[in-house]
């Protein structure tokens, strides 16, 4: 019988003009959509790639310039970037925050387009002000086109389009009873022609991508796992709605009600649901205004500026006498000193700022993690939300991601300012050993909860249900 | 008054109706008999002017179809097997929706009277289409009929289906009907139903009207060997 | 009879379950976008004012210093959101809502919104305007689908047909049933949602023709696919083709064109990454706008002592320091103006790209009228950065004025509350409804082309329809 099945099938699908089309004009958008990504993506490396070049360039100059210095084969008049005094390693080695997306960046562009990814880190960068870029807000309103809206969007519709009627058109050809009075189960012949369909779109599904990352020249093997999951996820997801359609087919309604009631589905879980669930993650989890922390940031450097040098550094000292000590002890001549007077205060004063700021940063990133798990908690009443939300974790642009990028470069600023902060107030000089103990910046989407168990579950839940509610309209339907 | 002259319609290679001549008047029922693909639908899809003649002209109270499309329809009733109706509408509301195509606004308690004369029960009025039965849904054709003050009746196997019952009173409605000066013209397969109900019978294949009777000269089984001769020929044709 | 076959549709559909669910979800669905835009416009405000006035506060309680040091810590703008904005938030979410205002730079909105979002906004956001340009057609979609071939279907046409029924009228009658319904359901939703921006305290006037004419736009918008609904349904063979044919026509028309010519914009008007705008800056400001770089500090020295005819600096009539940071800014300013004209540029041509969208598209004229009306659109974020660059550069020449009259060449002077407590007040009206609508007269015209083009579609019904 299945063989039988698979030959009408077959001659269904190689005779349906209109299916054909639509099979190539989503594979068009798919590769288009992943060619797109890619360029960016390349675009986006090579950036990276000349940050990080120009770095080494920086850093050997450096190095360089030291060895001359401390040689006594170079004076440096501007102490500022001279490579002895530790002030020079925030202008002349300023380090680079630099996100880094996964391998399978192509699939999904997540919030890449909303974010800058490479910054300069000073002690003097705002905490809160997440790097400026320029962007054009009716682009990103729109939104650009990736391989993760046209699967999460737009396969469903092909699935409903070419299986709304697939019980219901035998009734209306009056086929239905033909195919009752056969010694079959009815059940078994839809659920057969459905897993057939599917397992034609998703092998078709397969082939697309797989051919558009090696277009772009994304490697297969080396995103084997990430892929993997995607098939897996890709998969209950076309399950589901194969058993959505096979569900409101069951109702024993006419071809008409199908579509639409589909359509309806469709709607519901792909434009209303998210919409109300951002309604609902907005009230529920306020995030604190970062214009708070701007002004309470304002207010702290008035603060520590209206008062005499020497009474902060005085009241830090009194914290912190281990650095009166070590201070004693450093080799920097009257002149020295006197620079080393300044920046003491200046990164005292860094300090205060940053103490003062900090619980309001920390609450800022603190609620915003706690907002996103929110929402993906909640994300798992519609399977569109959770596949796309999915989607950007295998990319490694998803809120998460980000979030724990700007995280992660705030507390590196702060063990940065910690690092120069200390030599400035111990008045030593910069040695060359010590360039390698530099707080070095990383940041690794593997660090990031990537939530794929959750998202497993949501899509498989949603797939069971649909099941379920099948076996039960089954009987109700008498098949 | 229905009036075919040299009726003929081609599709393609293939002739539906030659050189159909016929003439129904006032108050005539003609049934129109004959095997599947005789030529019955298309000649009343003719007569209705919903497709147009390869030749020869359809006259619908001495007016021609063709010429005179909007006109003929003010006078003319159609009423086929499947008698259509809009499912969410009540009968009555069906009845004042069609009825006022051609007419413009009739009075509630006129419309209530036409349904009744249609046979239609008093509780189905305002019920939705949707439950109707076939037999309901004719009369409310009828009453459309009616309530039009058609000339001319073109039905189209109106009784296949009906139970021996809806049949019996489908008939007295015609019969209300052409007593009233309609010319009706009917096609069926019911042979016992054409004698009965119908002052005229014809049958036709391929097309061609065949051969003609008055309903009153000719016995039943005289009827039913005429056809079948004409059935089984074009069975061995075919 | 037009009438007559109008009511008729009109009874149908309102005895059509599917259709009276959808419509009380569309009316719930409006009910919650009003609510949580309302909610969500008046915290915002709150916040916005709150935080300017901290700023403010800050800037008067700040300690006493140079007025350049001032220009240096600043202030921020917080951009208003128009009243209107309640209907249609635009990009407001994707912009910058603060703008630092300081000495020798200009910079670019921060604090945009949809960084501190999570992935679902992405998805759309409820507000008035998602559910009146998205959702509204799809509703008009559902009630307009089967309009001719459930006739078909079930058999009805040939009873029309045996009637004495013009094509032209039953088309008139089920335009008008359609156009009726729809309608019935937006115009109650506007007056609504009319009276509740009205009783909302907020930035810019309510003008009740700025409302009508927003609400003129979208009732055009229905127009374009309740014909677009009948063509299809004439054309179609059975709903569920009319259906899907719709169905993708929308998906087509407000996210498949959009999103393919937003990254068509980005290809071939990729907008210029930091380095590269600091590089532009710094060509600009050596000299590469006018040709001849800024008079170094000492030719400037020479120049102001020979305007004046002393022979030190000490005998100027004001403090040197300030005249030169003045003449610094102003150059600063005019690279920036550069600059920032270029980003523009770039920015202008990625929509102009993306508007030639609208013509396989009748979603974005529509999104952009709608975005444009309710001052919430690029445009507008320009609009307010332009005034706030007007503003930093009155700032900024207060400071240094002030620090040039208040003292002399070489001393110290520190400025106190008096001078921050008069600092120039920034002010920023909306536009006016005359001036958007002529910023907007490309999508204006081609709303009308496609209404003008979905009406002449509908007369293609006319001479396609004597033979069935």
């Amino acid at each position: 019988m299945i063989s039988k099945i698979i030959h009408l099938e077959w001659r269904n699908l190689t005779s349906n003009r209109w299916l054909q089309i639509s099979f190539l004009l989503l594979g068009g958008l798919i590769l288009l959509a992943t060619l797109n990504r890619s360029y960016h993506h390349d675009k986006y490396l090579i950036k990276a790639d000349e940050v990080r070049q120009t770095q080494s360039v920086e850093f050997q100059n450096f190095v360089a310039d030291h060895d001359s210095v401390t040689a006594g084969l170079k004076e440096i008049n501007n102490q500022r970037i001279n490579p002895i005094f530790p002030f020079s390693l925030e202008v002349r080695l300023t380090p680079q925050a630099v996100f880094e997306p996964t391998g399978l960046a192509v699939l999904a562009v997540g919030q890449s387009d909303i974010h800058a990814g490479i910054f300069p880190v000073r002690t003097f960068s705002d905490p809160i002000n997440k790097a400026s870029v320029f962007y054009n807000p009716s682009t990103d309103l729109l939104g650009s086109f990736d391989f993760a809206f046209v699967l999460v969007f737009l396969i469903p519709l092909v699935v409903i389009a070419f299986s709304y009627n697939i019980l219901s058109e035998e009734r209306e050809n009056g086929t239905l009873q033909m195919v009752m009075s056969q010694p079959v189960s009815l059940m078994r012949v839809l659920v057969l022609k459905l897993l057939f369909r599917f397992l034609i779109l998703f092998a078709a599904l397969l082939v697309i991508l797989l051919l558009s990352m090696l277009l772009a020249g994304v490697s297969v093997t080396g995103n084997i796992a990430g892929i993997a999951i995607l098939s897996v996820f890709t998969s209950l997801y076309l399950l589901f709605w194969f058993g959505v359609s096979l569900l409101v087919n069951l109702f024993g309604k006419s071809s008409s009600f199908n579509i639409t009631a589909l359509l309806g589905v469709w709607v519901f879980f792909v434009l209303v649901i998210p919409t109300l669930l951002h309604v609902m993650v907005e009230n529920a989890y306020e995030v604190p205004p970062r214009s708070e922390a701007l002004v309470e940031m304002r207010n702290a450097e008035e603060e520590a500026m209206s008062l005499d040098r020497d009474e902060i550094l005085d009241r830090y000292f009194m914290d912190h006498p281990e650095f009166i000590e070590a201070a004693e002890g450093s080799s920097a001549d009257e002149q020295w000193r006197e620079l080393y007077e300044f920046y003491k205060w200046f990164y005292v004063v860094r300090q205060n700022i940053a103490e003062a700021v900090s619980p309001i940063v920390d609450d800022y990133y603190g609620r915003l993690a706690e907002q996103q798990e929110f929402a993906g908690r909640i994300s798992a009443f519609s399977p569109a939300v959770v596949l796309k939300e999915a989607m950007n974790s295998l990319a490694g642009t998803s809120p998460a991601h980000y979030n724990h990028f700007h995280a992660s470069t705030e507390q590196f600023r702060l063990e940065w300012m910690g690092t120069i902060r200390d030599k400035m107030l111990r008045e030593q000089f910069v040695a060359i050993d010590d360039l390698d103990t530099l707080p070095q910046f990383s940041y690794s989407p593997a660090d990031v909860n990537n939530g794929f168990a959750r998202a497993g579950m949501a899509l498989s839940f949603h797939l069971l249900a649909a099941c379920g509610l099948i076996v039960l309209f089954r009987k109700r339907a008498g098949l | 008054m229905i009036e075919a002259r040299n009726l003929t319609k081609i599709y393609g290679d293939l002739t539906a109706v030659r050189e159909l001549n016929l003439e129904i008047k006032e108050g005539e029922v003609y049934c129109l008999l004959g095997p599947n693909g005789a030529g019955k639908t298309t000649t009343v899809n003719l007569f209705m002017g919903f497709v147009a003649p390869s030749d020869g002209k359809v006259f619908i109270n001495g007016m021609d179809v063709s010429q005179n499309a909007r006109e003929t329809k003010r006078v003319l009733s159609y009423i086929p097997e499947n008698l259509a109706l809009y499912p969410n509408l009540t009968g009555l509301e069906n009845l004042e929706f069609f009825a006022g195509l051609s007419n413009g606004q009739l009075a509630d308690s006129d419309l209530k009277k036409l349904l009744n004369e249609a046979g239609l029960q008093q509780s189905a009025f305002d019920q939705r289409v949707s439950g109707y039965s076939k037999g309901m849904r004719q009369k409310v054709g009828i009453a459309i009929a009616l309530a039009k003050d058609s000339k001319a009746l073109i039905l189209d196997e109106p009784t296949s289906g009906l139970d021996p019952q809806a049949s019996n009173e489908f008939a007295r409605l015609l019969g209300i009907l052409s007593e009233k000066g309609v010319a009706i013209l009917m096609t069926t397969h019911d042979l016992f139903r054409a004698r009965e109900t119908g002052t005229r019978i014809g049958i036709m294949r391929d097309g061609v009207l065949r051969r003609e009777f008055n309903a009153g000269d000719v016995k039943h089984d005289e009827l039913e060997q005429v056809y079948l001769e004409q059935v089984l020929h074009n069975l061995e044709e075919a | 009879m037009v009438i007559r076959i109008a009511k008729k549709e009109w009874k149908e559909q309102l005895r059509e379950k599917r259709f009276l669910a959808a419509g009380l979800l569309m009316v719930l669905l409006f009910g919650a976008a009003l609510i949580s835009s309302k909610a969500y416009y008046e915290k915002e405000q709150d916040l916005r004012i709150t935080a300017q006035q901290g700023i403010e506060e800050n800037w008067f309680n700040q300690r006493d210093k140079n007025p350049h040091g001032a220009a240096h810590y600043g202030i921020y703008l917080f951009k208003p959101e128009s009243r209107l904005a309640l209907i249609d938030r635009g990009v407001n979410r994707y912009a910058g809502t603060a703008f630092f205002v300081e000495g020798h730079v200009r910079n670019e909105a921060q604090f945009r919104k949809i960084e501190d979002e999570t992935g679902l906004v992405r998805f759309g956001e409820l507000t008035p305007a998602y559910i009146l340009i998205y959702l509204m057609p799809l509703f008009i979609i559902l009630i307009g689908f089967n309009s001719f071939t459930k006739e078909r279907e079930g058999g009805t046409w040939r009873m029309l047909q045996s009637h004495d029924v013009p094509l032209r009228k039953v088309l008139l009658g089920k335009w008008a049933g359609v156009t009726f319904t729809t309608f019935m359901l937006f115009i109650p939703l506007y007056i609504l949602m009319g009276l509740i921006i009205y009783s909302v305290s907020g930035f810019g006037e309510f003008s009740l023709v700025h409302y009508l004419i927003l609400g003129s736009i979208y009732a055009l918008y229905y127009l374009i696919f309740i014909n677009l609904t009948l063509i299809v349904s004439w054309f179609s063979k059975h709903s569920g083709a009319a259906f899907i044919t719709l169905l993708a026509l929308w998906i087509v028309a407000t996210l498949v064109v959009p999103k393919l010519f937003v990254s068509a914009a980005q290809y071939i008007n990729p907008l210029p990454d930091t380095n590269s705008v600091a590089e532009m800056y710094s060509e600009a400001r050596a000299g590469g706008i006018d040709g001849h770089a800024p008079s170094s500090a000492r030719e400037l020295e020479r120049e102001v002592m020979e305007e004046h005819g002393v022979d030190s600096l000490e005998d100027l009539p004001f403090n040197f320091a300030g005249y030169r940071l003045q003449v610094g800014e102003e150059y600063d300013t005019k690279a920036y103006n550069y600059v920032f004209a270029h980003i523009h540029s770039v920015i202008s041509e990625q929509d102009a790209l993306i508007r030639k969208g609208s013509l396989l598209s009748p979603f974005l004229p529509v999104r952009n009228l709608s975005m444009g009306l309710a001052y919430t659109d690029v445009d507008n974020h320009w609009d307010f950065s332009e005034a706030v660059e007007l503003y930093r550069q009155d700032f900024v020449r207060y400071l240094n004025e002030d620090l040039m009259y208040s003292s002399r060449t070489g001393e110290t002077y520190l400025a106190g509350s008096d001078v921050w407590a008069a600092k120039p007040n920034f002010g920023y009206e909306l536009p006016g409804m005359d001036e958007v609508l002529k910023a907007q007269s490309g999508n204006l015209f081609l709303l009308f082309g496609w209404v003008g083009l979905s009406f002449l579609g509908l007369l293609t019904i006319k001479s396609k329809s004597e033979e069935s």
